[in-house]
């Protein structure tokens, strides 16, 4: 995992809880806490961070993920303007691959993206199939729920299928609508 | 929400707490500098590598000879790597299937200090597998020799140790699949292969090829040049054997020639019956064809050879056009097609040469016969323009295709009709080539109507008005005294046949010599009014005897002396002229120029008489 994504834990942390939760998350999962936006540290360290967190927080796994994904995408907006021009939360997630993913690899290179493959349901929705042996949908899903609430928007995200059901791979149905004052903010 | 964690800490481990955050945040730091040096030494190595392979792609597209490339690629190659010696084998330009051989281009950072392992090199040769040239060679593909000293396969290891270099590689220059030669590189110390470098020398190798490709390339066109000058050589050896040839020919076939047309001629002065002179006058006209024949092949190789000289004289054209017309209408009868003649001209002599406006007009009316299916017209016409004659032969063919009309005036170029038709290409080159040298110009274009209209115009002045030409007869010269005494030099026993025959009627009194040197003889011993001197004889040639009759001492030496020759060309004329005599008769005889040359000699003796 890219030390990009610790720090992003660590920033999201930080403004949630304090710069001394963090001190305690490192010291809970026993990880060395030295993260640099540029190395490459193994996936085990975020799933102890996130473990250790879990624990904290009496959360599962999918839950800290998505709570995570969340409130990153603030910070994210900060850091990475330029990808937050899209029109709406939609076309956003839409360029997911092709421009959001593409640019971090020039900024990381060698970094492991997860690949969505996209279609549009009958219905309108935005059907993606999530493509990663991290099995990180839940942080997806929190990313996804995030850019609506930067863009001012409602989203409702179905969860249709998942590997840790033995789904070949996940697959969630969005669809998103105009603001509603309490999904503005998730959990 | 996470319970708000150490805040309920003593300052002391709050401050131990903090410390620990302190040293994370420094060893964060310290390791994104190392990942951005790193990254920074990766982006310089990168460049270079890139610089590498642009500066031997430009030494590859602007360097003429392999060496050149190799030279420059060597360096840049140690320059890149820091290796010490870089050395380049190729196949021998001799031997382009190998073995790999040292191609005397090398690059050394110490070249004194292995100078030993670069002369053994140099006398190695490596084939397919052997060594580490034969090994790239045989797989196409970079190899990479951590320790030469441990290698199995590196016939060089000794030299190697004691020139101090232990890592090896070497790569291919590659035109396509085919290696073309091969770049090897040392190191005085052992070395793992380096994978990125393997890539690279790849590119490298690709860009090499190319200056080795254009190397062959240039190599091919050389030798297939050379060939081709070997070719043309022999060529031109060819053709000049094919004149000399045609020179000997014509002579041989002049000289029987000479013989049919003389006996025929005289045979046509003897009481013969209608049908005996019907069939003598048959013999007389092939054997005149025939020598026609001869003057055209003989003609064609002289324009060829640009030696082709026109011979003037004023002719009666329309008279010409006339026997033409008879000669051909035979033939054109056989056919079924009209031949008709429209001439526009005066009453007048013209003044051009008449055997090559003639071999023209024959040529296009027999083409034109050819052409012209069953049924169909073919018109002779003939007009004068002011100093231009125009003589057009039109016909009722099928016409010549725009595409053809230049192509056909060139030798040996046909239309498929007129390879068909049996013609060997040679007929309408002769007519450019006869009116290109009379200053005219020729060509075709569709006729009004039906088939192809060919045109020839020529330059020509008007002579004198048509008058009646005194033939001398034998009557004249027997009207004499005395006889005319004649000393014909001639070896050919037929060709004195000839002369005797034709010469009977005019009373004259003949000895014949059968050499130079007895018709010297006869000449310095008796007085003769004429000597006929044959130019190609026995013992002594005519030239050789008229040279001496004429240094003679006494009356002999102002003799009139005609040379009789076969050899009918205008230089040899001039020689012969050049050598002093008097005149040349050309065989095989014509009888009125033999007469118009008897009649010359009379009034001498009429006087004397």
């Amino acid at each position: 995992m890219k030390g990009v994504v610790f720090n992003l834990l660590e920033e999201a942390v930080g403004r949630a809880f304090g710069p001394d939760t963090w001190d305690t998350l490192i010291e809970m999962s026993g990880v060395s806490g030295v993260y640099s936006s540029l190395g490459n540290y193994p996936d085990e360290e975020i799933e102890a961070l996130v473990a250790a967190a879990g624990q904290a927080l009496s959360l599962n796994r999918d839950a800290v993920l998505r709570w995570f994904g969340v409130n990153a995408m603030p910070i994210l907006a900060e850091l990475y303007p330029d990808f937050f021009r899209a029109p709406d939360a939609r076309a956003f997630v839409e360029g997911v691959n092709d421009i959001i993913h593409s640019e971090v690899r020039k900024l990381y290179p060698g970094a492991a993206c997860p690949h969505f493959r996209l279609q549009t349901h009958p219905s309108g929705d935005l059907v993606m199939d999530y493509l990663s042996t991290r099995s990180m949908c839940a942080l997806a899903q929190g990313f996804v729920e995030g850019a609506a609430a930067w863009f001012g928007e409602s989203v409702e995200f179905q969860h249709t299928s998942c590997t840790q059901h033995g789904a070949p791979h996940c697959t969630f149905q969005i669809a998103w609508g105009p603001a509603k004052s309490e999904t503005a903010q998730a959990a | 929400m996470i319970p708000p964690l150490g805040s309920d800490e003593s300052p002391n481990l709050q401050i131990e707490r903090l410390e620990r955050r302190l040293a994370r945040e420094r060893e964060a730091r310290k390791a994104a500098e190392t990942i951005a040096e790193s990254s920074l030494r990766d982006l310089y190595r990168e460049q270079q590598r890139l610089a590498l392979v642009e500066t031997i792609a430009t030494a590859a597209n602007l360097s003429d000879h392999p060496d050149e490339a190799f030279a420059l690629a060597l360096r840049a190659i140690c320059d890149f790597t820091g290796w010490r010696v870089g050395q380049a084998y190729m196949f021998a330009d001799a031997a382009p299937g190998g073995p790999l051989v040292f191609s005397g281009v090398w690059h050394d950072a110490d070249p004194e200090l292995r100078r030993e392992f670069r002369q053994i090199s140099d006398r190695l040769s490596f084939d397919r597998g052997e060594g580490l040239p034969g090994r790239v060679w045989a797989s196409g593909k970079a190899c990479w020799i951590q320790d030469v000293a441990a290698d199995p396969n590196f016939p060089r290891a000794e030299p190697a140790k004691r020139a101090g270099l232990h890592a090896a590689f070497a790569f291919p220059a590659l035109i396509g699949e085919e290696v073309g030669a091969v770049l090897e590189f040392f190191l005085e110390r052992p070395a793992p292969p380096d994978e990125v470098l393997l890539k690279t020398l790849d590119q490298i190798g690709a860009q090499l090829g190319r200056v080795v490709e254009r190397h062959r390339n240039r190599g091919r066109t050389r030798a297939h040049t050379l060939a081709l000058e070997e070719k043309t050589a022999a060529a031109e050896a060819a053709s000049r054997a094919k004149s000399a040839f045609l020179a000997v020919t014509s002579h041989e076939i002049r000289t029987p020639l000479n013989a049919v047309l003389g006996l025929s001629q005289a045979l046509q002065r003897e009481p013969l019956t209608a049908t005996q002179h019907e069939l003598n006058d048959g013999v007389l006209a092939s054997g005149e064809m025939l020598l026609r024949l001869l003057n055209a092949v003989l003609d064609m190789s002289k324009i060829e050879a640009d030696k082709a000289v026109a011979e003037m004289g004023d002719f009666d054209l329309r008279a010409k056009l006339d026997s033409i017309l008879s000669i051909w209408t035979p033939r054109a009868e056989e056919a079924s097609v009209l031949l008709t003649l429209d001439a526009d001209l005066p009453q007048a002599r013209i003044r051009t040469d008449q055997g090559r406006i003639e071999q023209t007009l024959v040529n296009l009316v027999s083409n034109a016969l050819k052409f012209t299916p069953a049924g169909g017209e073919v018109r002779i016409g003939a007009a004068l323009f002011g100093d231009r004659l125009r003589l057009t032969v039109t016909d009722g063919g099928p016409g010549v295709a725009p595409e053809d009309r230049q192509r056909i005036f060139q030798p040996f170029e046909q239309t498929d009709a007129g390879r068909d038709a049996g013609g060997a290409g040679l007929g309408l080159a002769i007519c450019a080539g006869n009116i290109a040298l009379l200053g005219g110009q020729i060509g075709c274009e569709p006729a009004d109507g039906v088939g192809e209209r060919f045109w020839f115009d020529v330059p020509v002045s008007v002579a004198a008005p048509i008058a009646t030409i005194a033939i001398a007869s034998p009557v004249n010269a027997t009207s004499n005294d005395r006889a005319l005494r004649v000393l014909a030099a001639e070896d050919n026993a037929g060709n004195r046949r000839v002369l005797e025959v034709l010469l009977a009627p005019a009373g004259v009194e003949l000895t014949f010599a059968e050499n130079g040197e007895a018709a010297v003889a006869a000449a310095l011993a008796d007085s003769f009014d004429l000597i006929l001197m044959d130019v190609n004889m026995p013992v002594m040639d005519g030239v050789e005897a008229l040279r001496l009759i004429r240094v003679a001492e006494g009356e002999a030496s102002h003799t009139p002396i005609h040379m009789l020759t076969a050899n009918a060309f205008a230089d040899d004329v001039a020689r012969y002229m050049a050598g002093g005599a008097d005149g040349v008769l050309t065989k095989p005889i014509q009888l009125p120029q033999l007469f118009a040359v008897l009649e010359t000699c009379l009034s001498p003796v009429a006087q004397a008489a």
